[in-house]
């Protein structure tokens, strides 16, 4: 077949493009699961905290960051509403979407640092994961959520460079703020509920 | 065990419901933890279900606006007079 003909099959062809990517759909999906991993440490947490006799936390027990934490928290929640917007601005010009991928980057990464800065302080103060169910749960379900705050940086890190490079595409970065806002968007409940 | 003893067994379990429903981990009883067991019921049954239901409702959405959008161009092209 002649080469103007196979590039003419592929501009008139007839299919409709899909209702939701692949990448996103995918994401969504894993989104779901991890969602329900959350929705089960929380259901063991709040059953053990209902069960517990006696205070809680259990007396002896460091009190946890909570004003701290809220700053912290309102980093994270500004990140989110970054990468939002640093998606609107790729829609139209991709090159200026550099400097808002990068801040909410930079406010992602914050937010993990300041929180390992309070683990260690928790520690120094006698909160561990054996001390109390108080300490294992907080360290439990506060831990698995910043893993996956790592991840979603490590990912978002990737989209910054393959846009840096002039190869992001739509479907990737689209897929990474699913991630992204899983993340942010988790971090408020579970605030409440373990700092509260 | 027959199916008749099944049946029996179950039956002697409706008419006890507290033992029917004791376990392991139920070490309070008390209203605040009777509370969060059905706290916890209703989140771990509701969320897989909505989560699910929302991302099908919006693929359903995105759908049927590009059948909407498809229908119209091809009204536009039937029919070059209109814009």
């Amino acid at each position: 077949m002649p080469r103007s003909h196979a590039s003419l099959r592929v501009i008139t062809d007839p299919r409709p493009p899909p209702a939701l990517p692949s990448p996103v759909l995918g994401m969504l999906i894993f989104v779901i699961t991890e969602a329900m991993l959350f929705a089960g440490l929380i259901s063991a947490f709040l059953i053990v905290k209902a069960s517990s006799l006696g205070a809680w936390p259990p007396p002896g027990q460091p009190r946890l960051p909570v004003e701290e934490t809220a700053f912290n928290t309102a980093a994270l929640l500004l990140s989110g509403v970054v990468l939002w917007r640093a998606r609107r601005v790729f829609a139209a010009s991709r090159a200026e979407a550099l400097r808002p991928l990068g801040l909410a980057i930079g406010l992602g990464a914050f937010f993990v640092f300041f929180q390992g800065y309070e683990w260690a302080r928790m520690l120094g103060q006698g909160l561990t994961l054996t001390s109390s169910n108080h300490g294992s749960f907080f360290y439990l379900i506060v831990g698995i959520h910043a893993l996956h705050a790592v991840a979603g940086l490590a990912l978002l890190a990737n989209a910054w460079w393959r846009l840096r490079g002039g190869f992001l595409s739509g479907n990737f970065f689209a897929a990474t703020q699913v991630f992204w806002l899983f993340v942010v968007g988790l971090w408020p409940i579970l605030y409440v509920l373990v700092y509260g | 065990m027959s199916a008749r003893g099944l049946l029996a067994a179950a039956l002697l379990l409706a008419l006890a419901p507290d033992a029917a429903s004791a376990c392991a981990v139920c070490t309070g009883g008390g209203e605040e933890s009777r509370s969060a067991f059905i706290v916890a019921t209703v989140m771990m049954s509701v969320l897989p279900l909505g989560m699910i239901g929302g991302v099908v409702w919006w693929v359903w959405r995105r759908t049927k606006a590009a059948d909407e959008d498809a229908q119209a161009s091809q009204g536009r092209l039937s029919n070059p007079g209109l814009r």
